[in-house]
């Protein structure tokens, strides 16, 4: 990477950022669910790894998240913009020395974030935990450049329309451009009680709502077309998607709060809205679903479209819990327990995890023109991680409940502790066993980069057979 | 072309994607039952060991919606799978 920091933007090759993206994503990937892994030991085995205070779950668990969501999740959806947006317009990609720089800069802000969380130095609000200079860093280093780069390719593109993928991907790095300044805002403007809870819950919610929802999907608005070779079924519908996303998903996020003495409009027009959100995920299931008739043995057969439409159909139930958990009935049930806790991992390990998986599985094979190493291994990985995150999703789902009901029917709280405890052990098997899987996908990868078949000039990777 | 969705083949992977989506429409489906009919006596919660199987529990209750909403997803897909399968390998021979 350091050579290409200071070449001139003629002499780095095309794809380049989008490369180092896709290995950091992979990286961040490992070390954050390996952190999750850990974390999930101390939850099951409370004795596992004492007498440090870093190693507590207090310092670990915000690490783990940010390295997820910030490292894996947004590295692989930059990867994802660096060729997936010049693809769609017919060119390249406005400035590849920006991307690298991008790239060299994210891995250094998030490093230093993650050893100042990890060495207690945080913010204490939940997603926006970050000390305000990471902040102002994330957003004059790692967003702005970016978006930049995203805007200035579509601006540039040879083609007369704009593809939905693309008017996600340029609506989302200006949303979450404007989602992270504003929801850091209570740091620096030293807000407190109401205002502060709501900006911090505004800025989880729409990171989640604006940022990784749409971008994810917007992948799979590519990957499918791409690989089945179908035509996208509606771009009605996906326009139906995009501007219900951006009216429906933006208003919410007092749906965090319902228990607090925010106004009581405020609440039911942020539940109100929350249900709202199954027409998105409605018109975004169905679109993609209808686009692979005819296609579907691919489902079986093509690593990629393994991945997507796994995610896709994840999209389900993750739209239906989250569109009613919310309402006042059930949030007063489910709210503070490992139900959320599983809800969101169903959004980011399984939803939009599954959805840049294939992005970067295809960017990766397309972009160095080598063929995917090993399919065996692919398929581990994808066994390993639907079949661990099924496995932490049930096991928290349930663990939820028993939290729920024990709240409901006022059991002391130890009781309650000693019923989830089986459950907290089959949390850590899942997520031990995605954290497994991630290190084999590590190695494929870089076999594909080292070893894999060449890729004929004019041939696409899913054209040609697997090999190993 | 040979149809490669048979049941046989999706087994797993709709398996865990029916249970997985199953359980996630059942468990709102049941904790908004649950919600609606409120709670029953303190021995009834449901939480410890095998109660939380126990439908006339209150947690076992919504356990078993998640179940059985998992069971019927996975046998959706089963059959949609295999009904795609059969079209598009008629669709290849002819």
């Amino acid at each position: 990477m350091l050579k290409y920091l200071f070449a001139r933007n003629e002499d780095i090759p095309p794809g380049t950022a989008a490369v180092f993206f896709g290995f950091s994503s992979i990286i961040w990937f490992v070390i954050g669910t390996g952190l999750g892994s850990f974390n999930a030991a101390k939850l099951a085995f409370p004795d596992f790894v004492m007498g440090s205070e870093l190693f507590s779950f207090g310092h670990m668990r915000q690490v783990h998240v940010f390295a997820v969501i910030f490292g894996w999740i947004s590295m692989a959806f930059a990867m994802a913009m660096m060729y997936i947006t010049p693809a769609l317009g017919n060119t390249k990609l406005w400035s590849e020395k920006l991307g690298v720089w991008n790239c060299f800069l994210w891995n250094v802000g998030l490093s230093l974030g993650l050893t100042l969380l990890w060495a207690g130095i945080t913010s204490g609000r939940e997603y926006s935990d970050f000390p305000w200079p990471i902040d102002l860093y994330i957003a004059a280093f790692i967003a702005l450049p970016l978006a930049i780069n995203v805007w200035m390719t579509i601006i540039k593109r040879r083609t007369q329309g704009i593809y939905t993928t693309n008017w996600f991907f340029g609506a989302g790095v200006f949303m979450v451009t404007i989602v992270f300044i504003v929801g850091n805002s209570p740091e620096w403007f030293n807000l407190t009680g109401l205002s502060e809870a709501y900006l911090t819950w505004w800025f989880a919610h729409n990171v989640l709502g604006l940022w990784i929802t749409p971008v994810a999907a917007a992948i799979a608005y590519y990957t499918v077309p791409k690989v089945t070779g179908n035509p996208l079924y509606s771009h009605r519908i996906g326009h139906l998607h995009f501007w219900s996303v951006v009216v429906f998903y933006s208003t919410p996020a007092a749906h965090h709060l319902m228990s607090a003495p925010l106004p009581e409009w405020l609440k039911s027009f942020a539940s109100v809205e929350g249900v709202l959100i199954l027409v998105p995920a409605i018109a975004f299931v169905s679109n993609l679903l209808l686009t692979m008739q005819g296609k579907w043995h691919m489902f079986v057969e093509n690593v990629e479209i393994k991945f997507t439409i796994s995610g896709v159909l994840l999209a389900i139930p993750l739209n239906m819990q989250g569109g009613f958990q919310q309402t006042r009935a059930i949030n007063w049930y489910v709210h503070g327990t490992g139900w959320i806790v599983a809800h969101a991992h169903l959004a980011l390990l399984g939803f939009s995890t599954f959805l840049e998986g294939a992005a970067v599985y295809y960017g990766i094979q397309t972009l160095l023109r080598r063929k995917l190493y090993s399919l065996a291994l692919a398929n581990f990985h994808f066994w390993f991680l639907l079949i661990g995150f099924a496995i932490y999703w049930i096991s928290m789902t349930i663990a939820g409940l028993i939290q729920g009901a024990g709240k409901i029917y006022e059991v002391p709280y130890i009781d309650v502790v000693i019923a989830e405890h089986p459950y907290m052990i089959a949390r850590w098997v899942g997520g031990t066993m995605v954290f497994t899987g991630n290190i084999v996908w590590l190695y494929n990868m870089y076999m594909t980069a080292r070893a894999g078949t060449e890729i004929p000039e004019g041939r696409l990777p899913h054209e040609l057979a697997y090999e190993r | 072309m040979v149809n490669n969705l048979t049941p046989g083949k999706t087994f797993i992977v709709s398996l865990i994607g029916g249970v997985t989506t199953g359980m996630g429409n059942g468990s709102v489906f049941g904790a908004a039952l649950m919600c609606a009919l409120g709670r029953g006596s303190f021995d009834d919660w449901g939480g410890m060991g095998m109660q939380n199987l126990d439908p006339t529990t209150f947690n076992g209750f919504v356990n078993w919606c998640m179940i059985i909403f998992g069971v019927a997803f996975t046998v959706i897909m089963l059959i949609a799978l295999n009904r795609h399968g059969e079209l598009e390998a008629a669709a290849a021979r002819s």
